[in-house]
C-alpha cells in the first residue's frame, strides 16, 4: 500500500533561472555603470571595479597595486582612518577593498536608504585618499609580520614556485611582495600609481538592490562625475613558457609531516571556447567531495584529508592544478594514483551517470549561489570584468547541458598532458626524495626563502647506517635571545621512533617518527586550547649532541634548538 | 557636515521597510502544522521541518538525550540507508543540517527547486520510518560523547560556558541540565530510549513543516498530502515541560575551577523574560549597545580604556520560558575577576541611570536591521526567520511584524528594562578560574 514510500521521487524538469537584466550606460569621464534595480529588499550592494589588479604592477614595484587597495580606508582629505570606519559602523555598513591579478574591487553593502551615504564614502576613498605617512609606516610592519608568517605555510610555499614555473616573465608569476618590495614602498609612489590608475574611463560601477536608477545616476554624477579621465596604458606582457616535459620542483621544508603536492600546467583563460567542457570534465575529475580523485586517495587510500583539482582562469592566461597535503610516507604512493586518475580520464570515457551527475551539482549549485544581492553581484562583476559574453549567465544551464561525453575526452586529452606537467612538493627531501625521483629527470631542489640546493646533499644519507637517537635528551630552544628547556625522550627500534616531548607547550606523544642515518623526524602531537596541535621536530644526531629545529602552525618560524642526551 | 547627516539619517531610518511574507497556513488531520512561502525569483527552496522537542525534554537521567537522538535522524529508515540524506542534497548542488535548541529541533534541506517532492517523500519518511539500529546508536553516542570532550572539556572556558552558566543560574526549570549533556548520562542512554523517545516526540502533531522558494502551490499541497497526510496521529499525549523557575530573592555566589584556565573569568546572570514578552526585543537593541563591535560600551570602557578584560560582553538568551541575561568577562593579563565585576556593574549602574544616546541607538538598530534584512534574502534565511516565529512567538505571521517592533524600540523603553531586571538581588555570581589558584 505505501509503495510510493520505497525509492525517491524523480526530480522535476529543471526550472529556468532567469536572472535580471541589467541597465547599462556610461558617464561622460568613461566611467560605466550597470544597475539592477531589485525591490524586494531594502538593501542596496555596491562594487567599483577597475579593469587592472595587480598584474598591472610596474615590474620593480611587486606589490604597489595591493599597498594602494589597503590604505584606501586609512584616511581621505576629509576623514581620518578612525572617523570612516565610525562612521560605516553607524551606517550598519560593510565596505573592503581588494585586489587580484585581473580587476581592483571596492564593495560595499547597506541598508539602501543609506546610498548616498554610502557613495560620499566611497568616493572619498577613491578620489580623494592621502595614504598618510603613519598609516603606511603600520601598513608597511603589519605587512612584512604577514610576510614572514605566510612563508612559514607549505601551502603558500607551493604556489610561489607553481606561479614561477608556470608563469615565467609574465607578471601573473609573482604571488606576493617580497619584504624588499614593502620596504620600498614611498607615499609619493602610492600617490602617483593611484593618479595614474585609479581612473573613471577603466573602471566598472555596479548597484543592486533597491534603488531608483535615474536618482541613482544623479548621485553618480554628483559624487563621480567630476573626476578626472586618466590615459588607460594597455601593456604587453611575455608569454608563458612551453611546456616541453615534465619537472620535479621540491622545496625542502625540513621537519614537514606532511608533503604538500600540487600537479600542475597551464591552462585555459577564463574566455576560451572550451570554458564549460572545461568545467565538466574538472568536476569529474577533482572538484568535489565525489570527484574521483577525492573518492581514490582520500577515501580509498585514506592518503589526506582531501584531494582535488582546479582549473584557475585568469583574463590573460589559465593554469590546471591537482593537489593534496599527504602523509610523507604516502609521498610517492600518492603521484602514482594522481597519475593513475590523469591518465584515465584522457584514456577512457566517462559513463553517462557521471557526467549527468556533474551536470546536476552545476546547474543546482549555480541559483543557490545567486540567490541573494551579494552572490548576484558577484556574478555580474565577473562576467563583466572578465568580458564574458551578454548572456553568459542566461545560457550558463544550457552551455552545462550542451557538453558530451565526447567533449570531456578531448578537452581531457587536450589540456591534461601527465608528461608535460610540473610537479611541485613542498616537504621534507630528504624523507620524500627517493619516493618521488622517478617521476622526472628534471629534478630542482630549493630552501624556503627561494634559494636553490644541491640535491646530491640530499642523497649522501640513504647508504649510512643509522644513528642511535633514543634516550632521554635534554634539548635548549633559542627564541629570541631566551633559553627555553625542553626534555624530549625517544625509543628506537630499527628506523622507527616513539615517544614524547615535554615543552611549554605541553606535553605531546610522539608515534611513527624516523631516523634515516643521522637525521632524525618526527611529530609531537598536543593539545592546546582544544586544538589539536603538531609540533615538527627535525633534528642531527651527532653522538651524544642533537641540534635541529623545532616547527607549528602557530609559530612562524622554526625554532632552533641544541641539546644532549643524558647520561 | 556631520550634524547634518546625522539629522538626515535619523528621520530616514524609518523608511527601511520590507514587504510581508506572503504566508499560508495549513493543519492536516494527522496534526502535523503546514506553513509554505511562495518565492519564485529564485529556483531554489528550503524545506524545515520542526519538532517541538529540545533539551529541555530529555529524559530524567538522560541529559544530552535530545541533541544525541538528532544525530541519529540522519540513519537509516526502512526506505533509505543511513546518510541518504546528503545524496539527496549535496550531490544536486545543495546543503542539509540538523540543530537541537533548549527549546525545539530542526532538520533543514535546500535544494534546486526541482527536488522538492524528493525531499518531502525523504523528511516524511524520517518522520515515521526510523530504524534505530543498535551499532548505530553506540557509534552515534562515541560521536557525541567526543564532541562533548572537544567542546567542553578541552576548551578552558568549555566547563564555565557550557555546563556550571545553566547548572547555577536554574534552580528548577529544566533548563538548567546542558544540551550537551554529561559524559555519564550520555554513556547510559540505551537503543531502547531513542526508540521510545522517537515514539513520544517525532510525531506529526508535534511538528511544523515550513517550505520557502519557488514551488506550484497546488502541486506542493498534492505532494503533502501524499508524503505527510497518509502518516497516522498517533494515541496519547505528548508530555511538557511545567515547571516554573521561581523569582530570585538574594544574591548568589559561586567559585568554580577547571583545570588550564589561563584567565579568571565572570559571569553574572539573570533571568530574562520569556520570548513572548514584549520586553524581550528590547534586550536585542541593549545587547549591540552594550556589546556589537568595537565601539559597544563594555569593549571601548573594560577592554580599550580600562584595559581589565580582554573579552567582554552582555548576552540576551531568550527562551519560551524564562532565559538568561548575563554580563560575561575575561581578564586581562594580571587583571581580576573582581575588578571585571566591579565595572561590569558599573556600567549597567549607567544604563539604569541614563538613556542611551539619540546616536548610540541608531548604530544599534542600523545594525540589527541589516542582520536581520540580510537573514531574509535567501529561502533558507526566510524559511529559519519564519521557524523563529513558531517557535518563539508561537504564530509564524510575527515574522512580519519583528522590523517594527525593533524600531519602536524607546531609550525610554531600555531605562525601564534595566531598572526591572536587574537588580543587586536578584543576581547569580560566578566566579571562574584555574584549578589550584589562591
Amino acid at each position: 500500500m505505501n509503495d510510493f514510500r520505497k525509492t525517491a521521487p524523480a526530480p522535476l524538469a529543471p526550472i529556468p533561472f532567469n536572472l535580471p537584466k541589467p541597465f547599462e550606460t556610461e558617464l561622460e569621464n568613461g566611467l560605466k555603470v550597470v544597475i539592477i534595480e531589485d525591490k524586494r529588499f531594502p538593501l542596496v550592494s555596491l562594487r567599483l571595479a577597475f579593469f587592472k589588479g595587480d598584474a598591472n604592477e610596474p615590474k620593480d614595484a611587486v606589490g604597489l597595486n595591493s599597498s594602494v587597495t589597503s590604505m584606501l580606508s586609512e584616511g581621505t582629505e576629509n576623514y581620518s582612518s578612525a572617523e570612516l570606519a565610525e562612521e560605516i559602523e553607524r551606517l550598519g555598513a560593510n565596505i573592503s577593498a581588494s585586489s587580484s591579478d585581473d580587476s581592483t574591487i571596492i564593495a560595499a553593502s547597506a541598508l539602501s536608504l543609506y546610498t548616498s551615504d554610502v557613495l560620499r564614502l566611497l568616493s572619498e576613498m577613491i578620489l580623494r585618499p592621502t595614504f598618510p605617512e603613519n598609516e603606511l609606516d603600520l601598513y608597511r610592519r603589519n605587512m612584512l609580520e604577514s610576510l614572514k608568517y605566510q612563508r612559514s605555510q607549505s601551502s603558500f610555499l607551493a604556489n610561489e614556485q607553481t606561479a614561477r614555473i608556470l608563469y615565467g616573465e609574465h607578471p601573473y608569476a609573482n604571488i606576493s611582495p617580497t619584504p624588499a618590495d614593502i620596504e620600498k614602498l614611498t607615499r609619493e609612489k602610492l600617490i602617483d600609481y593611484h593618479a595614474k590608475n585609479f581612473i573613471p574611463n577603466d573602471a566598472i560601477f555596479f548597484a543592486v538592490g533597491n534603488v531608483e536608477r535615474d536618482e541613482l545616476l544623479a548621485e553618480l554624477n554628483d559624487k563621480f562625475g567630476k573626476w578626472e579621465k586618466g590615459t588607460v596604458e594597455t601593456k604587453e606582457f611575455p608569454a608563458p613558457p612551453e611546456r616541453t616535459e615534465r619537472t620535479l620542483t621540491i622545496v625542502d621544508r625540513k621537519g614537514s609531516a606532511q608533503s604538500n603536492i600540487v600537479i600542475s600546467s597551464l591552462g585555459i583563460n577564463r574566455t576560451h571556447p572550451d570554458n564549460f567542457p572545461v568545467l565538466l570534465m574538472n568536476q569529474i575529475l577533482g572538484a568535489g567531495a565525489s570527484s574521483r580523485i577525492f573518492m581514490n586517495i582520500r577515501e580509498e587510500k585514506g592518503y589526506t584529508y582531501g584531494a582535488y583539482s582546479r582549473f584557475d582562469t585568469k583574463k590573460l592566461a589559465g593554469e590546471f592544478e591537482a593537489t593534496a597535503e599527504v602523509r610523507n610516507d604516502v609521498t610517492g604512493a600518492s603521484l602514482k594514483e594522481f597519475f593513475y586518475e590523469l591518465n584515465r580520464i584522457r584514456d577512457e570515457k566517462v559513463s553517462e551517470e557521471e557526467l549527468q551527475d556533474a551536470k546536476s551539482y552545476l546547474t543546482g549549485v549555480f541559483p543557490i549561489r545567486a540567490e541573494t544581492q551579494e552572490g548576484l553581484t558577484g556574478l555580474i562583476v565577473a562576467q563583466k570584468l572578465h568580458g564574458l559574453p551578454e548572456d553568459y549567465l542566461q545560457t550558463y544551464h544550457a552551455n552545462v547541458n550542451a557538453v558530451t561525453v565526447e567533449d570531456i575526452s578531448r578537452v581531457a586529452n587536450q589540456y591534461i598532458q601527465p608528461a608535460k606537467v610540473a610537479i611541485i612538493i613542498v616537504g621534507d627531501a630528504e624523507e620524500i626524495l627517493e619516493q618521488v625521483r622517478d617521476y622526472s629527470e628534471k629534478i630542482e631542489i630549493f630552501d624556503t626563502e627561494g634559494n636553490p640546493r644541491e640535491i646530491e646533499k640530499y642523497m649522501q644519507n640513504e647508504t649510512a647506517a643509522n644513528a642511535n637517537a633514543g634516550g632521554n635528551w635534554d634539548l635548549t630552544i633559542d627564541f629570541q635571545g631566551q633559553k627555553i628547556p625542553v626534555s624530549l625522550k625517544l625509543e628506537q627500534d630499527n628506523e622507527d621512533v616513539n615517544g614524547k616531548l615535554e615543552s611549554m607547550l605541553g606535553e605531546g606523544k610522539i608515534s611513527g617518527g624516523k631516523v634515516r642515518g643521522t637525521k632524525v623526524s618526527a611529530v609531537a602531537v598536543t593539545e592546546m586550547q582544544g586544538q589539536l596541535l603538531e609540533i615538527s621536530i627535525s633534528g642531527n644526531i651527532d653522538g651524544d649532541s642533537i641540534s635541529g629545529t623545532l616547527s607549528a602552525p602557530v609559530i612562524p618560524v622554526p625554532l632552533e634548538f641544541t641539546g644532549k642526551r643524558q647520561a | 557636515m556631520f550634524a547634518l547627516t546625522f539629522a538626515l539619517s535619523l528621520t530616514a531610518f524609518g523608511q527601511a521597510k520590507v514587504a510581508p511574507l506572503p504566508i499560508v497556513e495549513r493543519t492536516l488531520a494527522n496534526g502535523l502544522r503546514v506553513v509554505s512561502v511562495r518565492d519564485n525569483t529564485s529556483p531554489t527552496v528550503a524545506i524545515h521541518v520542526w519538532y517541538n522537542v529540545g533539551s529541555k525534554d530529555d529524559p530524567q537521567g538522560r541529559s544530552g538525550f535530545a541533541h544525541m537522538f538528532e544525530h541519529m535522524m540522519f540513519k537509516s529508515t526502512k526506505n533509505m540507508p543511513s546518510e541518504k540524506l546528503d545524496r539527496l542534497t549535496e550531490d544536486v548542488g545543495g546543503f542539509n543540517n540538523a540543530s537541537t535548541w533548549d527549546d525545539f529541533t530542526n532538520y533543514y534541506e535546500v535544494v534546486p527547486s526541482n527536488y522538492l517532492e524528493t525531499l518531502l517523500w525523504a523528511e516524511s519518511d524520517r518522520m515515521v520510518n526510523l530504524e534505530v539500529d543498535d551499532k548505530n546508536f553506540n557509534s552515534e553516542r562515541d560521536v557525541v560523547k567526543e564532541e562533548f570532550r572537544q567542546r567542553i572539556l578541552s576548551n578552558p572556558y568549555g566547563m564555565l560556558f557550557g555546563q556550571y552558566l545553566e547548572k547555577l543560574s536554574f534552580t528548577t526549570h529544566p533548563y538548567q541540565r546542558p544540551g550537551i549533556g554529561n559524559l555519564d548520562e550520555l554513556q547510559a542512554a540505551t537503543p531502547k530510549d531513542a526508540r521510545e523517545f522517537y515514539k513520544t516526540f517525532y510525531r506529526p502533531d508535534n511538528a511544523v513543516l515550513i517550505v520557502v522558494g519557488d514551488f506550484d502551490q497546488q502541486q506542493f499541497d498534492g505532494w503533502v498530502d501524499k508524503y505527510f497526510g497518509k502518516i497516522a496521529k498517533p494515541a496519547g499525549t505528548i508530555p511538557r515541560v511545567t515547571a516554573v523557575e521561581p523569582e530570585r530573592t538574594e544574591e548568589k555566589r559561586f567559585m568554580k575551577t577547571a583545570p588550564n584556565v589561563p584567565f579568571p573569568a565572570v559571569a553574572i546572570t539573570y533571568l530574562a523574560p520569556p520570548s513572548k514578552d514584549p520586553d524581550a526585543v528590547v534586550f536585542d537593541v541593549v545587547e549591540t549597545i552594550l556589546s556589537g563591535g568595537e565601539s559597544s560600551r563594555l569593549y571601548q570602557e573594560l577592554v580599550y580604556k580600562q584595559q581589565i578584560a580582554q573579552e567582554a560582553s552582555f548576552n540576551a538568551d531568550i527562551r519560551v520560558d524564562r532565559g538568561l541575561l548575563y554580563f560575561l568577562g575575561i581578564a586581562a593579563e594580571g587583571k581580576t575577576a573582581e575588578a571585571i565585576e566591579k565595572s561590569l556593574l558599573a556600567e549597567l549602574a549607567k544604563m539604569q541611570k541614563t538613556f542611551v544616546t539619540a546616536k548610540e541607538m541608531e548604530k544599534a538598530k542600523n545594525q540589527l536591521i541589516m542582520q536581520k534584512l540580510q537573514e531574509l534574502e535567501t529561502n533558507d534565511g526566510k524559511a529559519i526567520a519564519v521557524e523563529q516565529a513558531v517557535a518563539y512567538d508561537g504564530d509564524p505571521k510575527a515574522v512580519n511584524e519583528e522590523i517594527k517592533k525593533l524600531q519602536a524600540v524607546s531609550a525610554a523603553d531600555i531605562q525601564r528594562v534595566m531598572k526591572k531586571y536587574f537588580t543587586d538581588t536578584n543576581r547569580v555570581v560566578i566566579y571562574y578560574q584555574n584549578e589550584g589558584a589562591k
